[in-house]
């Protein structure tokens, strides 16, 4: 209780607070621009944090990141361009009711959804982290080693693209975050003798570059299309037969979030996609979904947002982000000079408690900005696409410039922007980059300690049962990704040679 | 043109694979059970030249997209010039000068009114960032 009143105390601080409205404002508005994630919202906003304490500097990402969310299932109700995967589940029957004329009641509902999935996480988060900080404290380099290579199997195991693509982008992302002065022996490596490298490549123009930047070239073609919405706070309300029927969806919702949430590779996204499927399952009607179910927006939406407040439990107690976005909030922690684990937690107890209740006032703002501002919110989807983009190409400029007001940096965002470009389109995600190289330095230091302290003998990493555990969830789900095209060929075959009992070709 | 651009696109991650782990093989390799620089760069760029002759190998399903050259050319003339211009003819400039550039990546041509917004934009740019938050950037000149 005392750790709620501290909390409490830190996040209503004015500062504080200014920066967790400012933070979901900020958030919900990029969002909101089709083709703008979370994560390039996360990137663009913070450099603007550096000059702000450090505790105000991550509320207001924090409160960037679930504006984001929010903001990514306007877009996708009204103009069918999800901004992130999770919203994509939004789509299938937000933009439905919008054509239907119920684009309003699809807002309320998401609103409505995603507060209570995000406050559902919030407990949940609240309740779970000291414990786990508790068992986090005997950690040691096995364990920590162990549980990074379990994210790295996890992102590339998961993930919806080819599995050799993922570990390729994951390794290259390691590769990439090995730059720069070695502290352990003095070594630089892949400096070319640039002084500018010797202190290693910054978080912010590889995730600006890789997430923004390639997310602009790629929206340009598509980014233009708009349809005039208008919304009253009258046309929102919902029906008595759509809150009956988005209640349980909601609590299901959050369900999933809260179990998708803090695992490793798969995040609000998973979380959503479970939660639709379910819904269509458990549903008596499941071929009505696709055209306006209010349960496929309630269900997912809660479940998203129940997962971006989970997904906060690993990154604080552990400080080992399960996805892309917690990479680049460890990133930010960690420009801030905080560094996340079960440490932060009782060291600096104002921080941690200050920015678990900054959450709910986040979701609190979410819940009363954005029912009236949701006018607000339309009005800049109808801003032409073609003013926006090119002011968000020199914010994000601007943002990686101000890092050590240095064109340097503007030019690595560039070319980290060029080969997020590519390799999309060669059908690569950036995401397991930022992963590996969020995490490589910090696997690289438990291998060299847990090899120190194991003089040399690779059998430590599974001396504790805990690390023997999770090595040994590495292998089955690596070897269960591996092994998978390879099953579903097989049953793909059996199925085929199947005889058609109508005999027909 | 999709094979194609496949190949070349594992063949590229193998070659820069291959550069780094002859790179790395020069950094220490450490003494006794401290662990140098090398074996983990060395590993990682072994790991991608391993998959991507995998990737050579083993056929993928999905398509490739070629670029996007419009979009792709502007936006990225578009940092290139505020790059050359922002330290040279200071924060107002560089910031019309980008958004004119980024702004031929799209087939609308409405050139005045965009200008004066972007004169506008890099005003407000300038209030915010230099003056607001400290960047050390003049609004004109260097």
């Amino acid at each position: 209780m005392e750790n709620i009143i501290l909390g409490l105390s830190t996040a209503l601080l004015p500062m504080n607070l200014l920066a967790c409205l400012g933070g979901v404002i900020l958030g919900t508005a990029i969002g909101v621009i089709p083709g703008i994630g979370a994560m390039a919202a996360i990137a663009l906003i913070l450099p603007l944090t550096f000059s702000l304490d450090p505790t105000t500097g991550i509320v207001m990402l924090a409160g960037v990141y679930y504006g984001a969310e929010y903001g990514g299932s306007t877009a996708s109700i009204l103009l069918n361009l999800p901004g992130t995967p999770s919203n994509a589940i939004t789509c299938l029957d937000g933009y439905p009711m919008a054509q239907q004329g119920r684009a309003g009641v699809a807002l309320f509902i998401t609103t409505i959804a995603s507060f209570v999935g995000g406050s559902i996480g919030i407990v949940v988060l609240t309740l779970l982290t000291p414990v786990i900080v508790d068992v986090a404290v005997a950690f040691g380099p096995a364990e920590y080693f162990a549980l990074i290579l379990l994210c790295f199997v996890a992102v590339s195991a998961i993930g919806a693209l080819d599995v050799r693509k993922n570990i390729a982008m994951i390794l290259i992302g390691g590769l990439v975050s090995t730059v720069g002065i070695d502290l352990y022996d003095g070594s630089y490596r892949y400096t070319f003798g640039r002084d500018e490298l010797i202190d290693g490549l910054s978080l912010v123009p590889v995730a600006m570059g890789l997430f923004g930047l390639s997310e602009i070239i790629l929206s340009v073609r598509n980014g233009g299309t708009r349809a005039k919405q208008s919304i009253t706070l009258r046309s929102m309300l919902p029906t008595r037969e759509d809150w009956r029927r988005m209640g349980l969806p909601m609590l299901r919702g959050a369900g999933f979030g809260c179990i998708f949430g803090p695992l490793p590779g798969t995040g609000p996204s998973v979380a959503a996609l479970t939660s639709y499927a379910t819904e269509r399952r458990v549903s008596k009607e499941p071929h009505e979904f696709g055209q306006g179910r209010v349960e496929g927006i309630a269900g997912p939406e809660a479940s998203n947002n129940a997962a971006v407040q989970t997904a906060f439990i690993p990154t604080l107690s552990l400080g080992i982000p399960g996805t892309p976005t917690m990479a680049i909030m460890i990133g930010a922690l960690m420009i801030h000079g905080v560094v996340p684990g079960p440490m932060l937690v009782q060291n600096e107890p104002a921080l941690f408690w200050g920015l678990v209740m900054s959450f709910w006032i986040g979701n609190l703002l979410l819940l009363v900005l954005n029912i009236p501002l949701i006018s607000v919110w339309v009005a800049l989807l109808n801003i032409p696409y073609r003013l926006l983009y090119p002011s968000i190409i020199v914010l994000i400029c601007i943002g990686s410039y101000s890092i050590s007001n240095s064109t340097f940096d503007v030019g690595l965002m560039l070319g980290f922007g060029v080969l997020g470009y590519v390799l999309r389109r060669q059908g690569f995600a950036p995401a397991p980059l930022l992963i590996g190289f969020v995490l490589t330095p910090m696997l690289e230091e438990n291998l060299r300690r847990g090899w120190l302290m194991g003089r040399g003998d690779p059998l430590y990493f599974a001396s504790s049962p805990m690390a023997a555990i999770v090595l040994l969830m590495c292998f089955a789900l690596g070897g269960l990704a591996l092994a998978g095209p390879a099953l579903r060929r097989r049953r793909a075959r059996r199925l085929n040679d199947i005889p058609n009992p109508g005999g027909h070709a | 043109m999709n094979r194609m651009a496949r190949y070349a696109t594992w063949i590229t991650l193998a070659l820069l694979g291959a550069a780094a782990f002859i790179m790395a093989l020069r950094f220490g390799w450490g003494r006794g059970p401290q662990i140098g620089s090398a074996p983990l760069p060395a590993a990682l760029s072994a790991g991608v030249v391993i998959v991507s002759v995998l990737g050579l190998l083993v056929p993928e399903r999905g398509e490739v997209l070629p670029p996007d050259w419009r979009p792709f050319g502007a936006v990225v003339g578009g940092v290139v010039i505020f790059i050359l211009s922002v330290e040279a003819l200071g924060l107002v400039p560089a910031t019309v000068l980008c958004m004119a550039v980024a702004y031929l990546g799209q087939s609308e041509r409405r050139y005045a009114g965009f200008l004066t917004y972007a004169v506008c934009f890099a005003a407000g740019v300038w209030v915010v960032f230099t003056q607001g938050l400290g960047l050390p950037v003049p609004a004109f000149g260097g």
